[in-house]
């Protein structure tokens, strides 16, 4: 930790990348939505998939030339991003692994009432009371 | 005018502008992390009721999104270039210009944000238990748990990214302010360069709310 060389180059900073950088996001912003009409028939988690690579691109590119991560050497720095991405990656998988391994599943197409809030046409008074004291 | 204060407590000012650094991002990583719970809730309950999301997705007019990643995406690149132009002993001028349009795209994302929001609220698309969409789309029932769940989702989502882009301003403006009496030179920017990586999470995370909720339709 004692050298964290930040790395910058006062005198010859080169704008640029930032303006390539700018034009690529816009033409990717462009092609996202141009491949998410129905007619390119990209259906499904294909869609996803492509939308969500578009999109990680994109972001990848704003951190590392808009907010010039390129330009921090710290490791220290660098290693936020990934962290918090992964906290994401491991939280959803565990609540995937619950709500994935369930047997009994909302059902589809249901009314609101009956799927979403099971229990709500038996809760009555009485019986939130009782709950409350058993616990 | 009076050059940066090195507090007492750094060695130099190259160790407190790595601190202040480090500290913005991992500052930036625990506001990944606010959204975090809204993607992962988003991810399950997409697989509780994919039809139902999709349905309910081709509701959004991806129009609004669409100018609205636009917009996002383009302020965000003001905000760098004012940077930039403050690094390369650019005028000052072009500076505060650049944030000055950068402030106007906010707004505009605001803009565009409210009339979505105002469509929404004429057609009954509340959040949670005030959802009273009963008008079928296309001959689809939009009345069920799942379009329910992802109006609700959209509305934490959006409102959450709203709230920071106007907190964003509101730094965009000390930024345009700052800028304006010449407190940035080309060696010492860095509180216009943490104000600004503050602007550019609100693009990132919009990046993502975008195909979340408007594109992946079909």
């Amino acid at each position: 930790m004692a050298d964290q060389h930040q790395g910058h180059d006062h005198g010859h900073h080169s704008g640029t990348p930032q303006v390539v950088v700018f034009l690529i996001l816009l033409v990717l912003t462009g092609l996202s939505y141009y491949v998410s009409l129905p007619e390119m028939g990209l259906q499904g988690v294909v869609g996803m998939i492509v939308a969500l690579t578009i999109a990680t691109t994109k972001a990848s590119l704003v951190v590392w030339f808009f907010m010039h991560l390129n330009e921090m050497k710290s490791f220290l720095i660098r290693a936020v991003l990934p962290m918090a991405l992964l906290f994401l990656a491991i939280m959803i998988l565990i609540m995937l692994s619950d709500t994935m391994a369930r047997t009994t599943v909302p059902i589809h197409g249901e009314p609101v009432q009956a799927a979403v809030v099971p229990g709500a046409h038996s809760a009555s008074p009485g019986e939130g009371a009782a709950h409350g004291a058993e616990h | 005018m009076a050059g940066p204060k090195l507090a007492e407590h750094f060695d130099s000012l190259e160790r407190q502008n790595f601190a202040a650094r480090l500290g913005m991002w991992v500052f930036l990583g625990s506001e990944l992390l606010i959204f975090a719970g809204l993607f992962a809730l988003y991810v399950i309950y997409r697989m509780m009721y994919g039809e139902e999301f999709r349905i309910a997705e081709q509701h959004n007019d991806p129009l609004y999104g669409t100018i609205n990643t636009a917009i996002l995406i383009t302020s965000s690149f003001t905000v760098a270039w004012a940077i930039h132009t403050i690094r390369a002993k650019g005028s000052r001028g072009v500076a505060v210009l650049c944030l000055v349009i950068t402030i106007l795209c906010g707004f505009g994302f605001g803009i565009v944000k409210s009339l979505e929001y105002a469509h929404h609220f004429h057609e009954g698309i509340y959040p949670g238990n005030y959802y009273a969409f009963y008008v079928d789309h296309n001959g689809v029932n939009m009345f069920t748990a799942g379009a329910k769940t992802f109006f609700t989702l959209y509305y934490f989502m959006t409102g959450l990214h709203v709230l920071h882009v106007i907190i964003g301003l509101v730094v965009l403006v000390w930024m345009t302010v700052t800028t304006m009496r010449g407190r940035w030179t080309h060696e010492h920017y860095v509180g216009l360069e943490l104000g600004g990586l503050y602007w550019h999470l609100v693009d990132l995370i919009w990046i993502f709310l975008w195909p979340m909720l408007y594109l992946t339709r079909n």
